[in-house]
């Protein structure tokens, strides 16, 4: 089956402009990536007490703990420290929130790191996979999104120069040395 | 600047950076949906026998451990575990772990090598800055293609917004594209 060469470039256009927002922020937080020592990484800590009544148990309760002390992100962690106390962390892309219940006292202390600018938008990054509130889910589908566009307009790319300039020495050398580049690389990991 | 070359353009700088895509892509997959991909049986077991240095520290004896069987990888220090007669290690990196067996009186070193797989390695990429210790000139190179690859994807990008912007848009593709743009934007600020 031959696919239209203008159907090929209307699904390269469109994997590419349904993901524009989410690359550009790839580009620029593995920038801020590769160059890390360039960037202010200083994490400010803030920690409080609060009362609390009795410790959450059903998914309800927790909600709305969550909502009262206004923790952000999503839960990473649970668990019951050294000092037998119950824990729970919470991770957003600007920071962290761990709180501990001190069941003695009737307390829970928040202990928060807010990450700065830079190590925020490189949370962005990092976040990944289908759990927590709506905008976590809604984000894991967009990378999702991501990936598949990724891999489709590259495909309908190499497909395009095919269809267009296959006769272009400069387009065959890019494309040769790129692919040699690129296996030699996964070859020498792999075997070295 | 002509739309031949500004396609011709936007076409290199895509050809130059299709494979990082393909590998982006896939691992981008892998990560989101928590995939183990890494394969953790042995497949390989070799012998060898070596110098031990009684003064070194743990890091420095594995270090020192690593030069001499010229194993490419990080050290774990977490993954030490040392007495009197046997040190046990890991030299770990992207594509493949080995471990190693040392007897501290004798030298003798036993290395079971566990490679990773393709799809692991592949995926590895993703988090691979060129820098693995022991690692032959080649692969340090990588920093300079993964800098080039991101320079050139942005270039490759904002080329072919600007062609579909001059030469090809629809309104109802402004529109829905726009929006999803800015509906992505409002996303990632919630996060």
């Amino acid at each position: 089956m031959k696919i239209p060469y203008v159907l090929i470039k209307k699904i390269h256009l469109y994997a590419c402009l349904s993901t524009v927002a989410v690359l550009v922020m790839f580009i620029v937080t593995s920038y801020l990536m590769i160059h890390h020592n360039s960037f202010d990484h200083e994490m400010a800590k803030v920690e409080k007490t609060e009362g609390v009544n009795e410790i959450p148990t059903t998914p309800h309760e927790w909600r709305a703990f969550e909502n009262q002390y206004q923790i952000k992100g999503r839960l990473t962690r649970e668990g019951v420290n050294q000092d037998g106390e119950s824990f729970r962390e919470y991770a957003s892309a600007a920071g962290s929130t761990r709180a501990t219940f001190k069941s003695e006292t009737n307390k829970v202390v928040f202990a928060i790191n807010l990450k700065s600018k830079a190590d925020a938008l490189i949370g962005i990054h990092r976040q990944r996979g289908y759990s927590g509130a709506w905008q976590y889910t809604l984000y894991a589908l967009l990378l999702d999104l991501v990936a598949v566009s990724l891999i489709t307009f590259a495909i309908t790319g190499v497909i395009m120069w095919f269809k267009l300039l296959k006769n272009s020495k400069t387009a065959w050398a890019i494309f040769v040395s790129g692919f040699i580049y690129f296996f030699l690389t996964i070859i020498l990991l792999l075997y070295w | 600047m002509k739309k031949s070359l500004l396609i011709k353009l936007h076409l290199y700088c895509g050809l130059f950076t299709c494979f990082y895509l393909l590998a982006f892509g896939v691992s981008s997959i892998i990560l989101n949906h928590k995939m183990e991909v890494d394969n953790k049986t042995v497949k390989k077991t070799w012998h060898s026998q070596v110098q031990i240095d009684p003064n070194l520290n743990d890091n420095e004896l594995a270090e020192s451990l690593g030069d001499q069987l010229g194993i490419m990888g990080w050290l774990p220090p977490w993954q030490f575990k040392k007495d009197s007669t046997n040190f046990n290690l890991q030299v770990t990196h992207l594509a493949k772990t080995s471990e190693l067996e040392v007897n501290l009186i004798s030298g003798a070193v036993i290395v079971n090598e566990i490679p990773k797989g393709f799809l692991a390695t592949l995926h590895g990429l993703h988090f691979f800055n060129g820098r693995i210790p022991n690692a032959p000139f080649f692969l340090k190179t990588w920093i300079v293609y993964q800098w080039l690859a991101l320079f050139v994807l942005f270039i490759s990008l904002v080329l072919g917004l600007w062609l579909w912007l001059k030469y090809s848009y629809r309104t109802w593709e402004l529109l829905v594209f726009g929006g999803l743009f800015i509906f992505s934007c409002l996303i990632m600020l919630l996060l």
